[in-house]
């Protein structure tokens, strides 16, 4: 045996107290770590932003279309380099469960306010020639074992054909790299005038509109220009960076920034109470064994840093756990969502390291008043007191 | 002489009043002496015990230890010092109940840079020395009182300090295990040289020791070698 070892004796001596200490502080820190994991896949998000592209949607809703006549309106606007538009198709394959995100795009446009896909000679032929041609990312082929030429069935919850049938056959005219096109892992592009030729309603509309600003363009006057062109239409518009577009996605969560700070505060109060309680009680449970320590020959330094280690073990265990919970719960919601950039977690190293330094300090902050009550104990009458 | 108090007072504070525990005891103790310390209960005994055991200090006075004053420095120099000289056996709850014999014997040792090893071979000498060879995995729960106390004496004596300080070791015990005890202490004594001081109230017991001081309302008052014609 040695120290440390005498440290894990003692943890493992009662078991459902040490348990009853890991556990709230293991779900405090399994809240913050995934509250940092969701900012992180934002930041992520962010990455991906063009700092150069702006989003019009409806300022009713996100849901009301535009007109499709909006792009051509933005792009005599000064400072503007080209303008597309994309119009959500919410379908599903097979299950109603089996989702991944349909944009149906302008083809002329969108790959020139975004980066190009890279096609094979033969694949863009077909992306060109055949009018049910779908590019869809790598992931979502190996996915669904698609290939190029393949015949898929989507069912749009949106838009029914004009035959009533809301069941769409499309043929796979290409595959891409999603970082391609800073798109989602699993999405396929469909072609916008192959929809709005094929849907019973909602011909001449669009979901929003992407803006590309010229390098030398002002973002910000195109962004007030663009809202000011449409406000006494009857669809007012509004108009904001992509980034800014994306974070409304991440809003529906809720207040990022503020479940953050609200959860620190709770996970530093739990950890802060609970180090506190747990080393105080167990300096009153252990008097006499801490004295007979003391006797033969553990200075109050040494015990002080024996109790810090076993409280450091426990928020040491904790935090452990709720790495591990965090990272399952990430690799379960990957999965379920298909790797949606919409709702992910992603921890990595540094974020690790960062929580369990703060778990470190918390636990050594919340060690130091029952410390102080050990340095002002008389240990030699606590002796006394039982002989 | 291997222990001197000179003029030692303690005081301690009881609310406002000043509760007097020791006042002005002078006593010397020989290298190899074994010494029983008696008197009523609040006379003093287990204070001038954890005086000479550095786990308090006096008020005035001083203890020489091997001809040096002994560390009245800090907390962390005074448990210093114990490790290396001072072995204490208590009355009961002696042992930390949620280790083994052998982890509750190693426990001083884990202070020194003896190796895991070594420790190890240490422990389990000392152990069978008190004839408890054979209880080195069992918890406290698992002992009598007087294979308790047997495995508390092997913690005391692991680090080989020169004084063994003794509180009550066989208050808590049946007739026949203090017998054991006490000639376990008296072999220690005889065979390794430790100055041994045992606090007692039971005047059976004190006859195993070579000399019997008497303390009352803090002060000496009996200070006598005994005639140890009947060896126990």
């Amino acid at each position: 045996m040695n120290l440390s070892g005498f440290v894990m004796r003692n943890l493992a001596r009662k078991p459902m107290h040490t348990a009853l200490t890991v556990i709230p502080i293991c779900v405090a820190f399994v809240g913050f770590t995934v509250i940092i994991g969701i900012g992180n896949a934002y930041d992520y998000e962010r990455e991906l932003d063009d700092a150069n592209r702006l989003v019009t949607i409806n300022r009713q809703s996100i849901i009301q279309p535009l007109m499709q006549t909006l792009p051509e309106r933005i792009k005599e606007l000064p400072g503007v380099n080209q303008v597309t538009y994309v119009t959500w198709f919410g379908g599903y394959h097979e299950q109603p469960d089996v989702r991944f995100a349909q944009y149906a795009i302008e083809q002329s446009t969108y790959f020139q306010v975004y980066n190009t896909v890279e096609l094979t000679p033969a694949e863009r032929r077909m992306w060109l020639d055949e009018p049910r041609a779908v590019l869809i990312t790598d992931q979502l082929a190996d996915r669904f074992n698609w290939r190029v030429g393949d015949l898929v069935t989507i069912t749009s919850t949106i838009w029914p054909q004009t035959n009533m049938d809301n069941r769409w056959q499309f043929v796979i005219g290409g595959i891409f790299s999603p970082e391609q096109a800073d798109t989602d892992p699993n999405a396929m592009f469909i072609k916008h005038d192959f929809l709005d030729k094929n849907r019973l309603f909602g011909r001449g509309t669009l979901s929003f509109a992407v803006t590309k600003v010229a390098p030398a363009g002002d973002v910000d006057m195109v962004q007030s220009a663009i809202d000011a062109i449409f406000a006494n239409s009857r669809t007012p518009t509004f108009t904001s960076r992509e980034s800014a577009f994306v974070e409304s996605f991440q809003r529906q969560l809720g207040d990022l920034s503020f479940v953050t700070r609200l959860v620190m505060a709770i996970v530093v109060m739990v950890v802060l109470l609970l180090t506190t309680s747990s080393l105080a009680q167990s300096i009153i449970e252990r008097r006499r064994e801490l004295s007979i320590l003391s006797a033969v020959g553990y200075s109050k330094l040494r015990l002080g840093s024996i109790l810090i280690a076993e409280v450091l073990a426990i928020v040491a265990g904790a935090v452990l756990l709720a790495l591990l919970f965090a990272q399952g719960l990430s690799w379960g919601i990957d999965r379920w969502t298909d790797g949606s950039q919409l709702l992910k977690i992603e921890l990595n190293a540094l974020d690790a390291v960062r929580i369990s330094l703060a778990a470190t300090l918390l636990g050594s902050i919340g060690s130091l008043a029952p410390l102080i009550q050990l340095f002002q104990t008389d240990l030699a009458g606590n002796l006394k007191a039982a002989t | 002489m291997y222990i001197q108090i000179q003029n030692v007072s303690k005081f301690y504070r009881k609310g406002a009043n000043k509760v007097k525990a020791l006042e002005d005891v002078s006593l010397d103790i020989a290298a190899n002496e074994f010494v029983a310390l008696m008197g009523p209960s609040g006379s003093g005994k287990t204070t001038l015990m954890n005086l000479i055991g550095g786990l308090d200090t006096p008020d005035t006075g001083s203890i020489l230890v091997g001809g040096k004053e002994m560390v009245h420095g800090t907390d962390r120099r005074r448990a210093g010092w114990r490790a290396e000289n001072i072995g204490f056996i208590f009355q009961f709850n002696n042992l930390i109940s949620f280790l083994t014999a052998e982890q509750n014997v190693e426990i001083p040792l884990l202070l020194t840079s003896l190796s895991g090893a070594e420790r190890k071979n240490k422990v389990k000498a000392v152990l069978e020395l008190v004839g408890l060879g054979d209880r080195l995995n069992h918890r406290p729960s698992e002992l009598s009182g007087g294979q308790e106390q047997r495995v508390a004496i092997a913690r005391a004596i692991v680090s080989d300090p020169r004084i063994l300080l003794c509180d009550e070791p066989t208050g808590d015990l049946d007739k026949e295990s203090a017998e054991a005890v006490l000639t376990l202490l008296r072999t220690l004594k005889e065979n390794f040289n430790k100055t041994i001081l045992m606090v007692t109230h039971d005047r059976e017991a004190s006859r195993v020791a070579d000399r019997s001081i008497n303390l009352n309302k803090g002060q000496l008052v009996v200070d006598q070698a005994q005639d140890r014609g009947g060896e126990t």
